[in-house]
């Protein structure tokens, strides 16, 4: 277990690396779910990450906003018994997108790896 | 399928979210859902716990501001949107096929011009002024209401007619500060500036045309299409 203020550090340290990768998360999820609404998302990401990873409503919707407002997602509100439910899916434009991220962030794990673990010459 | 909140509970939900300043009805709506589905699972998860503990929880997963940032962003990525299908109809005249219709209205105008007309650049622009006021008069005539409860109730709304009064107002600012702008005495366009003027006076007539009957029909057709739970009646 480790101390309580490394915790601390590597916790935060890992809220800004999620944070920093959330669009990419959230089009990835929608690419293999075709549509999600907002709980949804998050609950999914716990599940896929045995709890690991927990994605803040206070950054989710943001994301989603944003990417709505870039044309990378649509939404469509349907009932579900005595309220609304607003479940967001991938446009074409957001199809092109997830090849473009997956491919960045795959080049950045790689880049990372080659910084933190050098291969001795 | 866990099991729903009663309607009862729904509506105070509804109430918490306007008590923590959401005054927009379609983003109560999206924060309502998401409050619902976790107090639902936890819920499930844990039934003794009851629905005001449960809210308090889900709440503080929350910022410190609340929902502030979440309506922020919101109203930021509407007012994007916006932008864009204004902009995206404007395009559209540059790509086939409207660009033929674009294409032949610019060669008409460079036609008049070239033709030794002997006209003030102030004169010409009376063509721009009576588009702009033909525009006033139909939005006038059908055009829907600007009223207060249409324009605060619902983001969207708000964030386009937000939109809509800085595109509006540009249909007289074209025209007259070009109209004062320009040297009162006669000229004879030579033919870059006629086609220079004939391009300037297309872009103007469409972009009033696409403020006065496009970008209202986009509203309708959103509302219709993204918002039909909300019923929103516009005149």
């Amino acid at each position: 277990m480790l101390p309580k203020n490394l915790r601390y550090i590597f916790t935060n340290m890992n809220k800004k690396l999620l944070r920093g990768s959330l669009e990419t998360i959230v089009i990835k999820l929608l690419s293999d779910n075709q549509e999600m609404y907002g709980y949804e998302i998050t609950q999914k990401v716990k599940e896929l990450t045995d709890d690991d990873f927990k994605i803040t409503e206070g950054a989710l919707y943001p994301t989603l906003h944003k990417l709505e407002g870039k044309g990378i997602l649509e939404c469509s509100t349907r009932s579900i018994g005595n309220r609304f439910r607003k479940y967001y899916s991938l446009t074409e434009a957001g199809q092109s997108e997830l090849v473009i991220m997956l491919q960045d962030m795959e080049d950045y794990i790689k880049n990372m790896q080659l910084i933190l673990n050098p291969r001795l010459s | 399928m866990n099991e729903q909140l009663s309607k009862n509970e729904v509506e105070m939900l509804f109430k918490f979210v306007k008590s923590k300043y959401v005054h927009y009805i379609d983003v109560q709506h999206e924060i309502v859902d998401h409050l619902a589905s976790s107090i639902e699972e936890m819920k499930a998860k844990n039934p003794s716990v009851s629905f005001e503990t449960a809210l308090r929880q889900v709440y503080s997963n929350f910022p410190i501001t609340g929902f502030a940032s979440l309506v922020a962003e919101k109203q930021t990525s509407l007012t994007r949107y916006w932008t864009k299908r204004f902009w995206g109809y404007m395009l559209s005249y540059m790509r086939l096929p409207k660009i033929i219709i674009a294409g032949l209205l610019v060669y008409i105008f460079q036609l008049i011009l070239s033709n030794g007309l002997s006209i003030t650049p102030s004169q010409l622009y009376i063509v721009l002024v009576i588009a702009a006021f033909c525009s006033v008069g139909y939005r006038y005539k059908y055009g829907f209401e600007f009223n207060k409860d249409f324009r605060d109730k619902y983001l969207v709304t708000s964030t386009y007619l937000a939109f809509y009064a800085g595109i509006f107002s540009m249909n007289f600012y074209f025209p007259l500060n070009m109209a004062l702008v320009s040297a009162p005495e006669t000229v004879v366009f030579d033919p870059v500036q006629s086609w220079l003027f004939a391009i300037y006076i297309v872009v103007c007539l469409l972009w009033i045309h696409g403020s006065t009957f496009i970008f209202p029909k986009m509203l309708k057709q959103e509302l219709e299409e993204k918002y039909s739970h909300l019923n929103i009646k516009i005149a």
